[in-house]
C-alpha cells in the first residue's frame, strides 16, 4: 500500500510524452475524403480513426469511433423532439459517404507536455478512452487508456514507471 | 393544486402522450399536445372550472422554451449548415412568405388588429422538420436531392421563425418608444448578434477552447456552466429589447462550436427533454379551450386552410423555380406543411403579452395538430408514386 501511495502521485506528475505512443506511422489515420468502406475496414480491427486534412501535413480535423459507426449503421430513428438540425447520417440512406461526413469534429486533445493527471481528468469528463497528442494542430501520437493502465500496472510490478 | 400534484399530472400526461405517439407512429410532441388539451378540457368540464396548475409549473415551461432553443442552437452544425443549397433557401423563403401573407390577410378579414394579424401570420411560417423526416427516411429520399432540399428548407424555416418571433416580441415591447430609443435598440441588437457571430468563428472558438482547456470541471459543472451561459445570453437579449429565446438560441450556436462543451447537447437532451421541455408542450396543449375554439370555428378552419395552401404553394413554387419537376415540387410543398415548433412558443408568448386570446391560441393549436397529422400520410402517398 505504501508503494502505491507513492506511485500514484508520481504517475500523475508524468508528462504525456513519457507515456504516449509515438509511432505516428502506426496510428489509424484517414484523410477527410476517404470512403466509408475504409472506415469500416479499419474499425473492424481498431477502436478509432483520426481524420486529417491530408496525410502529408497531418492536421487533425476529426475522430471516428466505434460509436460513430454504430450511429450510421443502426436504422435511423429521430428523437421525440427534432428542433433545429437533425442528424441524418446513415449508411443505409447514403448520407454518410466520406470520413468527413462520419467524423466527430470536436476533438479533445492533449499536448506532449501535459500532465497525466490532466489527461485522466479529460478522459473522465468527456468519457474518452484515447486522446490524440497534438503539436501545432498536427497529430504526433496518441495516448490510450490501455497504455496508461499498462504503464501503471507495470510500475506496481517493480518496473520503472517511465 | 399544489406544486407536486401539478407537476405529477403534467409529467404523467407527457409520458402517456409519448407512449401513445409511439404506438400510433406519430411525433412525440403530438401526443403531449393532444393529451394536454384533452386533460385540460376534461378538467374544465368535470369541475365546471379550469384545471388550475401551480403557477411554478408555468415557470418550468418557460425554462423548457429556453432549453428547447438552446438544444436547437447546439444541434446547429455550422459546417453542415453552410452546405445547405440555395434551392433550399428559395423554398424556405417562399414557404415563409406565402403563409405569412395569407395568414395576415385571413386575420384582418376576421377583424383582428394589425399586430394580432402579424402574430397569426408568423405562426404559420415555420416548418417542423422532424414530422416528415421519418417519412423521408422510410421512402429512402433523405439522402437524395429532394430530401436535402426539404431538410435544408425546414432548417432555414426554423431559423427565420426564431428571427421573426424575436422581431415581433421586440416590436411589442418597443412599440411606443421614440425614434432615438428604437435606434439604440437596433444598434444594441446588431452588436449583440455580431458579437455572438464573432464567437462562432473558428479562430475565436479555437482561442476560447485553448483557454477553457485549463478549466477543470466535472460533467455536472459543465452542464451548469452551459446553462449559465444560455441564461446570460437570454438576459442580455431580454434587456436590450430582444426576446429571451434568441439569446438561448445564439448561446447554443456559440457553445456548439466549442470542443470544451462537447457532450452538453446530450446532457441538455436529458435534463431538457426529460423534464422541462415536456412540461412546456403539455402546458401549451392545456391552453386549448374547446368552447373558445368552437366560438371561432370559422376562423380556425380558415387558418388551417391558409396554413396548408400557403406552404403548398410557397414551398412548391420554390422547388419548381429551382428546377425540380412538378411531382417533386408538390412533394416539397407538402413536406413543408407540418408546424410543431416555433408556433407553439409563439402561442405562449402571444398569450403572455396579450396579443392573442385563448380563441386564437386554440385555433393555432388545432392548426399545429392537424398539419402534423395530415402531412406525413399525404407526403408518403405523393412520393411513393
Amino acid at each position: 500500500m505504501a508503494r502505491e501511495d507513492r506511485l500514484v502521485p508520481e504517475f500523475y506528475e508524468l508528462r504525456v510524452e513519457q507515456l504516449m505512443d509515438k509511432r505516428a506511422w502506426d496510428l489509424p489515420i484517414l484523410e477527410k475524403k476517404d470512403d466509408v468502406s475504409h472506415i469500416l475496414s479499419i474499425l473492424g480491427a481498431r477502436n478509432h480513426i483520426w481524420v486529417v486534412n491530408n496525410k502529408e501535413d497531418k492536421e487533425l480535423i476529426g475522430v471516428i469511433t466505434e460509436h460513430d459507426v454504430l450511429l450510421i449503421l443502426t436504422p435511423k430513428k429521430f428523437p421525440s423532439y427534432v428542433f433545429g438540425m437533425p442528424d441524418i447520417r446513415s449508411i443505409q440512406h447514403g448520407t454518410a459517404k466520406t470520413a468527413e461526413e462520419v467524423m466527430h469534429r470536436k476533438v479533445i486533445s492533449c499536448k506532449s507536455d501535459d500532465k497525466i493527471v490532466d489527461v485522466l481528468n479529460k478522459m473522465t469528463l468527456y468519457k474518452l478512452r484515447r486522446l490524440p497528442v497534438l503539436e501545432d494542430k498536427k497529430i504526433i501520437g496518441e495516448l490510450t487508456l490501455h497504455q496508461l493502465i499498462r504503464k501503471y500496472y507495470d510500475a506496481t510490478q517493480y518496473h520503472s514507471i517511465i | 393544486m399544489d406544486f407536486i400534484a401539478s407537476i405529477l399530472i403534467v409529467l404523467a400526461i407527457a409520458l402517456a402522450g409519448r407512449f401513445l405517439s409511439e404506438k400510433l407512429k406519430q411525433p412525440g410532441i403530438l401526443g403531449e399536445l393532444v393529451l394536454g388539451a384533452i386533460i385540460g378540457n376534461i378538467g374544465f368540464m368535470m369541475k365546471g372550472g379550469e384545471l388550475i396548475l401551480d403557477p411554478v409549473v408555468y415557470n418550468i415551461a418557460d425554462i423548457g422554451i429556453l432549453f428547447l432553443l438552446l438544444s436547437a442552437g447546439l444541434s446547429l452544425n455550422l459546417t453542415e449548415f453552410k452546405k445547405i443549397g440555395k434551392s433550399s433557401a428559395v423554398v424556405a423563403i417562399l414557404g415563409v412568405i406565402f403563409p405569412f401573407i395569407l395568414g395576415y390577410i385571413a386575420a384582418i378579414w376576421f377583424g383582428f388588429s394589425h399586430i394580432t394579424a402579424l402574430f397569426i401570420g408568423s405562426a404559420l411560417m415555420a416548418t417542423s422538420v422532424g414530422v416528415n423526416a421519418e417519412i423521408l427516411l422510410e421512402l429512402r429520399i433523405i439522402g437524395t436531392r429532394l430530401g436535402s432540399l426539404i431538410m435544408g428548407a425546414a432548417i432555414i424555416d426554423d431559423i427565420i421563425g426564431v428571427v421573426i418571433l424575436t422581431i415581433l416580441v421586440s416590436v411589442v415591447k418597443t412599440g411606443y418608444l421614440s425614434v432615438w430609443e428604437i435606434s439604440v435598440f437596433i444598434l444594441l441588437a446588431l452588436l449583440f448578434i455580431l458579437l455572438a457571430g464573432l464567437l462562432t468563428k473558428e479562430k475565436v472558438s479555437g482561442i476560447l477552447d485553448r483557454h477553457l482547456a485549463k478549466v477543470k470541471l466535472g460533467r455536472e459543472s459543465l452542464l451548469i456552466m452551459g446553462i449559465i451561459v444560455a441564461l446570460l445570453f437570454s438576459l442580455v437579449a431580454e434587456n436590450i429589447g430582444l426576446s429571451l429565446i434568441i439569446g438561448a438560441f445564439l448561446a447554443g450556436i456559440v457553445l456548439g462550436q466549442l470542443s470544451f462543451f462537447r457532450g452538453l447537447k446530450d446532457y441538455m437532451s436529458l435534463i431538457g427533454g426529460g423534464f422541462f421541455i415536456p412540461v412546456f408542450f403539455v402546458t401549451i396543449g392545456m391552453t386549448f379551450d374547446f368552447n373558445a375554439f368552437l366560438s371561432l370555428g370559422g376562423f380556425a378552419s380558415a387558418l388551417l386552410l391558409v396554413a396548408i395552401v400557403g406552404k403548398l404553394v410557397g414551398g412548391g413554387l420554390g422547388a419548381k423555380l429551382t428546377k425540380f419537376d412538378n411531382h417533386e415540387s408538390i412533394g416539397a410543398g407538402v413536406a413543408m406543411i407540418p408546424r410543431a415548433g416555433i408556433e407553439l412558443i409563439l402561442v405562449k408568448l402571444g398569450l403572455e403579452y396579450g396579443i392573442i386570446n385563448t380563441e386564437i391560441a386554440s385555433a393555432i393549436l388545432i392548426m399545429v395538430i392537424m398539419t402534423t397529422l395530415i402531412s406525413p400520410p399525404i407526403l408518403a402517398k405523393i412520393l411513393r408514386r
